[in-house]
């Protein structure tokens, strides 16, 4: 008897032992509240879904949330994915830079495998289609789902337009940059009236997106690298820029320099930047000052770019390492599809100004609706209207690459280090030294 | 008869190689496997998500030693390297000497030494990002100064010569204490009898530290040598988070190159292994040139020394 008890608990905790090793759970009906999803990002926007929805649904999932940095992003992802490791993410999220890759490879499921009818649900939540193509694989099958618009608008300062340009209403701002003509003349006429003090914008890299996300054409094409003549337009637009003064010292984003421009902190004064919503809601706003305080709080508007664009973005997607594809899935729906006032778009527009990816949302929230932080501008109406307008983009797994080099060499290009033809050279020979492909003879006039 | 035959045989030696196993087995499977794999994926074609290699015989080879851009890393990294390591071998040395001194006396000598060594263990990445901010354009501290003593603002970061200058004086700031203390150890450790004696001689100190102190120094010298070039070839960390290359690939070093090859484009690990064989096979010609350089000349003579 006694021999027979030992032997059941043996066995017992054999299996107990083995259930952990193997992090098999050990009932099909788990209760939500035991099971943590891992979830990786580069932001911690998303740090903060997680702990809104932690908040609101006390019996809800778990999560485990890691922050890797944006630049070993994918090389810690792959080695996590490729070796299927204990740690490897259940939810990812994918920026635009490095999206395509992930979309395209093994290591995500579809999310009609998770239960997500993508095109029905997507019809529902109106979420923008140019979001809902770029997370779509090459065979159809939808992959990955974004929360944000990140379309693209000129972010200005109203104080210098009133001043400068005499007014600082949206519309008329827009018609001293509709085109790139008229833009480079309102930094001449910002400069000379302020006596150089005031600059068109901070940095080069602040009109890179309007350039480099209106490609039309792959990186690589049969074999051959590809310059498409928005790469060489940007190359001149820098060197102009930085050539008259435009910039405020060619600030590099994500820089003290740069933040300082925000604030209006900086010797200079800046004019405007070119970016998406939450270039606004997450750039700008924490970096302006306090409401009432110094800095530029309040002192903002956005008007419509001189080309349309979109500026990064973060894609949802489910690992292929998940033992929890379905919740999974249900986290993607609430991120990213549910238009409920208890669900994360709802929540995030009205919190935290940002631009969601709903129409529906956008819709509701944007009658009568008004920034503070931009003077009551009804920023989501023209982001709207913005959203409906993009064509769907290309992207490829090289953008995060492209960008890195493209920023580099138009950068010694516009400092006057390189002229165009070697700039351009040289831009060409650093993709052939990390990308498989054939550099065209390409002749290149300043 | 049985016990003692048993107990003749005991033999400790193998206690030995059980307490070796955890080492050797970490280090075959953490050292050893990789370096064969490295080599292995050298050979083939291995990118991206693919699992499957072909060979490809020596096509990565070929690649990586005609790219002027795998050359000029080379370069850049030995400039990089010996602008850093020649000042911090004369001031190591210097500091040694000092510290080690039965003439002068330098009162405080622990709270210096602590304090010289105190940058070795600041993180690699907290001392890229603090000099980043420290030489930043068009707002950082060096930048404010310059305005305020009325100079004109300077872009570090765009200039190769202060781009390598400061990255060489990261690595110097944070190597020379270490040198010191290795300097310190080998002086330490040079019998008493032979400094009692040339001071008996009437030798003075530059004297005793040219014909004493210098020449039983050569193997501590040839360690640090060693190790410093090896570290100096893997520069890496501090070089990425300071400018990323930046200007024009100028502070690009190999190890960057290499992790460029492997981590960004077409993750072409095969390229990025073949370019890792080829600085292994430099690393180890310098390691053996230095070896022979400063080999003790006098070990042929035999009775010299007393041995």
């Amino acid at each position: 008897m006694k021999k027979r008890n030992r032997i059941v608990a043996a066995v017992c905790s054999l299996v107990l032992t083995l259930g952990m090793v193997g992090g098999i759970p050990v009932s099909a009906e788990e209760n939500p509240s035991d099971i943590t999803l891992t979830v990786w990002s580069w932001t911690n926007e998303v740090e903060q879904m997680l702990d809104h929805y932690e908040e609101t649904h006390p019996d809800g999932y778990k999560f485990n949330f890691v922050l890797v940095g944006v630049d070993e992003y994918q090389q810690m992802l792959d080695t996590a994915l490729m070796t299927g490791s204990e740690e490897a993410p259940d939810l990812i999220t994918v920026d635009v830079m490095f999206a395509k890759k992930y979309v395209e490879s093994d290591f995500a499921i579809p999310l009609e495998d998770l239960g997500i009818d993508v095109e029905a649900e997507t019809a529902e939540a109106g979420t923008y289609q140019y979001t809902v193509d770029l997370g779509t694989r090459s065979d159809g099958k939808h992959m990955g789902l974004a929360h944000q618009g990140t379309v693209g608008t000129f972010i200005y300062r109203r104080s210098i337009a009133k001043e400068y340009l005499g007014t600082d209403d949206p519309d008329e701002v827009y018609e001293y940059i509709k085109d790139w003509d008229t833009f480079l003349e309102t930094a001449e006429l910002l400069k000379e009236k302020s006596n150089g003090q005031v600059c068109m914008t901070s940095g080069q890299l602040d009109v890179f997106d309007p350039y480099f996300r209106n490609r039309t054409s792959d990186f690589v094409v049969d074999g051959k690298l590809v310059v498409e003549d928005v790469i060489l337009d940007y190359f001149r637009m820098a060197k102009k820029l930085v050539e008259n003064g435009y910039t405020n010292g060619n600030a590099t984003r994500w820089t003290e320099a740069w933040y300082g421009d925000m604030k209006g902190a900086n010797d200079k004064q800046v004019f405007g930047i070119f970016g998406a919503p939450w270039a606004l809601a997450y750039q700008i706003m924490p970096n302006a000052g306090e409401e009432g305080g110094e800095g530029t709080w309040g002192d903002w508007a956005i008007c419509r770019p001189p080309v349309n664009f979109y500026a990064g973005g973060t894609w949802f997607m489910a690992s292929s390492a998940t033992k929890y594809p379905e919740a999974v899935g249900e986290m993607i729906r609430y991120l990213t599809l549910d238009t409920s006032e208890d669900g994360n778009l709802y929540w995030w527009a009205t919190d935290k100004g940002d631009f969601v990816n709903s129409t529906v949302i956008n819709d509701k929230l944007g009658d009568g609706y008004g920034l503070p932080f931009c003077q009551g501008q009804n920023t989501i109406a023209l982001w709207s209207e913005l959203a409906q307008e993009l064509e769907p983009p290309v992207i490829t797994p090289y953008d995060q690459t492209v960008d890195g080099i493209l920023s580099e060499e138009s950068r010694s290009y516009a400092e006057g280090s390189k002229d165009l033809q070697t700039a351009v050279n040289d831009y060409m020979n650093r993709i052939a030294e990390v990308i498989d492909c054939e550099v065209p003879e390409l002749t290149v006039e300043e | 008869m049985k016990r003692r035959n048993r107990k003749k045989n005991v033999s400790y030696g193998r206690y030995g190689y059980i307490f070796l196993t955890p080492f050797i087995l970490s280090y075959l499977i953490f050292q050893i496997y990789p370096l064969i794999y490295t080599v292995r994926i050298s050979f083939s074609d291995l990118k991206g998500f693919a699992t499957k290699m072909n060979f490809v015989g020596l096509a990565n080879y070929a690649r990586i030693l005609t790219s002027d851009a795998y050359w000029d890393s080379i370069w850049n990294t030995i400039v990089i390297w010996v602008v850093n390591f020649i000042p911090q071998l004369f001031f190591g040395l210097f500091l040694a000497v000092l510290f080690t001194s039965s003439t002068v006396k330098v009162r405080g000598q622990g709270f210096f030494k602590v304090f010289m060594y105190l940058p070795n263990i600041i993180t690699a990445a907290a001392v890229a990002l603090l000099f980043s901010q420290l030489f930043g354009y068009p707002e950082g501290a060096i930048n404010t100064i310059l305005v305020r003593l009325g100079f004109e603002k300077f872009e570090f970061m765009r200039n190769v010569a202060a781009t390598r200058g400061v990255i060489s004086y990261i690595y110097f700031w944070m190597w020379y204490g270490y040198t010191m203390l290795m300097f310190i150890a080998g002086i330490l450790g040079i019998n008493p009898a032979i400094f009692e004696a040339a001071r008996i001689d009437g030798a003075n100190n530059i004297q005793t530290f040219f014909y004493v102190t210098l020449p039983s120094l050569r193997t501590m010298m040839l360690y640090i040598l060693v190790t410093c070039m090896v570290g100096g070839f893997q520069n890496f960390d501090i070089v990425r988070m300071y400018n990323n290359g930046a200007p024009n690939n100028k502070s690009l070093t190999v190890m960057m190159y290499i992790y460029n090859q492997a981590f960004s484009g077409d993750f072409k690990y095969s390229a990025a292994a073949a370019a890792s064989v080829v600085l292994f096979l430099i690393i180890a010609t310098f390691s053996v040139l230095l070896f022979i350089l400063m080999r003790d000349r006098d070990k042929g003579k035999k009775g010299v020394g007393g041995r």
